[in-house]
């Protein structure tokens, strides 16, 4: 069993890697969308599997289609100009706080992983973390307000641009 | 296996800040900051699983998840006006913007 964990945890470390470095941008989307794919499979491992439902659905569906939609709007474009840091620096700076943590983590932690009840996780949802509901209804509308202001005039821009051409 | 799942925790969190440090394409920022994102959501649900506190740190989680794809939805839509105003995608360009 653990060789398959392991399995999934070098999928899941490849396809983030391959997401920030391919060139085309739809393809640095679609292993995005495995990312998200792979992380869901490791959070039911890790007994939650709601919330790997809703990541699969937002991160790994709706999250792409958004990736997709502006890619088809403004196209792919390959930027060749000068780093702002060299790639070893930001190399170093990304690589050397996580190797602390990760001593600092080796002390014999090993958590158990079970399943939570679902009315427990409904009753804390629902009762003990109402901020949380009413910061994510908030989150929800600011979203679709910022696609209404942001991309609709866009949209109409460009249809006006082509209808003249 | 708590091994395996810090490994991913702390690739993830490597591999999106590093792509943050050195990306300049506005839209592979957007994926930078959502592979960093995910590492800090496995980091909470195993940081539950540590105290034994899961349905605390689901329902940041499930918070983070909502935040996340705000995140995303912001910053895909500010690339598309910065690429439509400027015709570029490079995150420089958005300096010019008041020009």
């Amino acid at each position: 069993m653990t060789f398959i964990y392991a399995l999934i945890a070098v999928a899941l470390l490849y396809s983030a890697h391959k997401a920030t470095r391919v060139k085309g941008l739809l393809n640095a989307a679609l292993w995005l969308a495995a990312t998200s794919c792979l992380t869901a499979i490791l959070m039911y491992i890790m007994g939650s599997p709601g919330i790997a439902v809703i990541e699969l659905s937002v991160g790994a569906g709706l999250v792409t289609v958004l990736f997709v939609f502006a890619i088809s709007i403004i196209g792919d474009e390959k930027i060749e100009s000068k780093f702002f840091i060299p790639p070893l620096a930001a190399l170093l700076m990304a690589t050397i706080p996580f190797i602390i943590l990760a001593f600092l983590w080796i002390s014999g932690i090993s958590p158990v992983f079970e399943n939570t009840p679902a009315d427990i996780l409904a009753n804390t949802i629902w009762e003990d973390r109402k901020v949380d509901l009413y910061l994510q209804a908030a989150l929800i509308i600011t979203g679709i307000l910022g696609i209404m202001l942001l991309i609709a005039p866009s949209v109409a821009n460009r249809f006006k641009k082509e209808r003249e051409k | 296996m708590s091994y395996i799942i810090v490994i991913c925790i702390l690739g993830l969190l490597g591999i999106g800040f590093y792509c943050l440090l050195i990306t300049r394409n506005l839209l592979k920022l957007v994926v930078a900051l959502q592979v960093l994102v995910k590492g800090a959501m496995l980091a909470i649900l195993f940081a539950g699983c540590l105290v034994d506190n899961m349905e605390v740190a689901q329902s940041m989680a499930l918070t983070i998840i909502v935040a996340d794809t705000i995140v995303a939805v912001i910053g895909l839509a500010m690339a598309i006006q910065v690429r439509q105003i400027t015709n570029t995608s490079n995150i420089r360009s958005i300096s010019t913007l008041r020009k």
